[in-house]
């Protein structure tokens, strides 16, 4: 049942690998650059630039060989495993499905559940799963259609005594604190508790298989699925939906691998079990104001450490089907949540020496940090490449005045800064291609509309990334900057829905992109031209980030090439029937007949209780 | 309590509003350690503020 499990054993062996494998890499890199720095004679600057290439070839080599763990334990399904059927055991535990929403659209979160209700029920099973909406909505409107569709629901699904909403007078702890209260008050009425965002879906089978694994191993106290985006229409959210869909589970196996009972917790489609969660996951609030005080904003890779401090295994189990999520259609509203998760991750910095962590959970804290600061060494590195080149001592061609007949020339080794540039490509380059070539011989890339529409689709992507990345890179440097000058993100709603940006928009978000763009290749032109080459890279997107966001944000219009588009992803293909539910009954309700909802009298036990 | 029409409304606690209302079946969540009381990060932390020691139960 599940993925194929790695010993202990394995897994440090692995770990072991990996880490001296990523460190030689970056060291070997740092020793590259040093000899091309050294034709001049090395200066200070030489060292600083050799650190940052160090730490960022660390990291770069560190996810290229997670990547390329994973796909040698990859398995290629290729039958459906009869679990997705509804087969195996009875589950004998009760399990609450936690919906949290916060000021969401009310009626596609409560048709999500909707369908998983049926979903569930056409195992059978619904009785010993219930749903828990969990609002924590402030918006007093958005509160109001809440409960009129809720109301809705429970008497479409005949689900009175199964499906319960409550909404928190105030939030305190956000998301986190929100399911604190639920387990507070109702956690002994339930064995398990599958936490989703208000953008989850989940097939009835999953969820009972979960339920079946979680069950099935007293020692397991998280389950983590891997969620798969869906529903993407832009140019940007396709490429992050074949993205996930197509690389993530690679990656995740490798992860999956290396971390072994101390797994991760990305914060939904996982499943707990109550009697751990509750007993290990009561999260402080730190001293302090945010963003490093007050609440524990990144509080789920906090959960996966505390209840792998208490001796509960954590897995991710990749092979997981059934499993999605929305995500961010435009460039900006994926600035905006990775602006809320690198506060989290930051904060973090203050719970990497907690006492009884276990060192890989501490492990994982770091990379959660490395993950934001990482753009940063780029950064720095090329600030100090222009400074080297403006410090840089004149070239001295007659050193012994006396002994020397002839002129003495400095080396010219810009064939190891082309090799190592090309051994820095290689690492963000290679774990993706060799992941197409993988699903085009092994058959996987059938979901992704066939072998050669797979690789298009990863070379485009490959490229797409590439031409977003030093925008990213800005916006994660923000970001990192905000955190550190003590500016709180708060909680500001996911945008969900149509993402698309006019010019207008772009502009406003990005101008300063690309005004540092401008500045920085003028002041590189004017300073050192022969950079100008090496950073147009990097400086051409920044010039034209407007743009690439506007433009990115927009549909592709590829709609008529069918299985041959661009990006296909199974889900597309043939949509999970969980997914066809849920638009059937978005579709249903968007009918013209709230106003019927709305004036309908509630049922009885669906009294508004005011507690 | 007080009714307005659906609504019911109960000063007893401050859960919030509620339909269909949950099972009551309180659990407690002890309050995890996460910072050392004398560590070095700890300190520092409380240089910007201080650093809060929790303690095991609530």
């Amino acid at each position: 049942m599940g993925p194929r499990r790695v010993s202990l054993a394995v897994t440090q062996g692995v770990r072991t690998v990996a880490l001296v494998l990523s460190i030689g890499i970056g060291l070997s890199a740092g020793a590259l650059f040093l000899q091309y720095g050294s034709g001049d004679g090395l200066q200070a600057t030489d060292w600083i630039r050799s650190a940052l290439i160090i730490l960022s070839t660390f990291w770069l080599a560190w996810g290229a060989i997670q990547g390329l763990i994973g796909l040698g334990f990859l398995r290629t399904v290729t039958e459906q495993p009869g679990w997705m059927r509804g087969e195996g055991p009875a589950v004998q535990g009760t399990t609450a499905i936690l919906v949290p929403v916060y000021n969401e659209e009310p009626m596609p979160v409560l048709a999500r559940v909707a369908a998983m209700d049926a979903s569930l029920a056409a195992l059978g099973v619904q009785d010993k799963f219930h749903f828990a909406v969990l609002s924590d909505t402030r918006k007093e409107d958005v509160a109001a259609q809440e409960r009129e569709w809720f109301l809705h629901l429970v008497r479409e699904r005949g689900a009175e005594g199964r499906m319960f909403y409550r909404r928190r007078a105030s939030n305190p702890g956000k998301k986190a604190g929100n399911i604190e209260d639920f387990f507070q008050r109702s956690g002994g009425a339930y064995d398990y508790a599958l936490i989703l965002d208000a953008d989850s879906l989940m097939e009835g089978a999953t969820i009972l298989e979960m339920a079946r694994r979680v069950e099935a191993d007293p020692q397991l106290g998280l389950l983590q699925s891997l969620p798969k985006v869906i529903e993407a229409e832009s140019r940007f959210g396709r490429a992050m939906q074949f993205s996930a869909s197509f690389f993530s589970p690679a990656f995740a196996r490798g992860l999956g691998v290396m971390q072994g009972r101390t797994g991760p917790f990305w914060g939904h489609n996982a499943m707990v079990r109550v009697k751990a969660f509750v007993e290990s996951c009561g999260l402080p609030v730190l001293a302090g104001d945010p963003p490093f005080g007050g609440h524990i904003m990144s509080h789920d890779y906090v959960e996966a450490s505390l209840l792998a401090r208490a001796g509960w295994t954590v897995r991710l189990d990749e092979d997981l089907e059934g499993s999605f999520e929305e995500g961010p259609e435009n460039i900006v509203d994926h600035a905006k949540r990775d602006r809320r998760w690198c506060q989290g991750n930051l904060q973090h910095s203050r719970l990497v020496m907690a006492p009884g962590l276990k060192p890989w959970s501490r492990f994982v804290f770091v990379q959660g940090i490395l993950a934001y600061i990482a753009p940063l060494f780029w950064l720095g590195f090329m600030a100090t490449s222009i400074a080297a080149i403006l410090l840089a001592p004149r070239p001295d061609y007659f050193p012994d005045p006396y002994g020397q007949l002839f002129p003495f020339f400095p080396h010219n080794d810009a064939a190891k800064a082309i090799e190592l540039a090309i051994g820095i490509f290689g690492l963000l380059l290679l774990p993706k291609l060799m992941i197409g070539l993988q699903a085009a011989w092994s058959g996987r890339a059938h979901g992704f509309g066939g072998g050669s529409t797979a690789i298009r689709s990863t070379i485009v992507e490959l490229m797409f990334s590439s031409v977003i990345a030093p925008v990213m890179l800005m916006f994660q440097t923000r970001s990192v900057m905000q955190v550190l000058l003590g500016l709180d993100s708060g909680w500001p709603t996911n945008n969900r829905g149509d993402g698309t940006l006019g010019m207008q928009e772009a502009w406003a978000a990005s101008r300063w992109i690309a005004f540092t763009g401008l500045i920085g290749l003028v002041l590189v032109w004017w300073l050192t031209p022969p950079l100008v080459a090496w950073l147009l890279p990097v400086g051409l997107p920044m010039l034209f980030a407007p743009q690439i966001i506007s433009w990115s944000s927009r549909k592709s219009g590829e709609a008529a090439l069918g299985a041959h588009k661009l990006f296909t992803v199974p889900a597309e293909l043939a949509p999970s029937p969980v997914i066809l539910a849920w638009k059937h009954i978005l579709e249903a309700w968007s009918a013209p007949e709230p106003e019927a909802v709305a004036t309908e009298p509630a049922p009885a036990a669906g009294t508004l209780v005011h507690a | 309590m007080t009714v307005e029409g659906n609504v019911v409304k109960s000063d007893a606690e401050l859960v919030g509003e509620s339909l269909f209302a949950l099972p009551v079946a309180p659990m407690v969540m002890p309050t995890q350690v996460l910072e050392r009381q004398h560590s070095i990060v700890a300190r520092i932390a409380s240089m910007f503020g201080g650093a809060r020691v929790g303690k095991a139960g609530n």
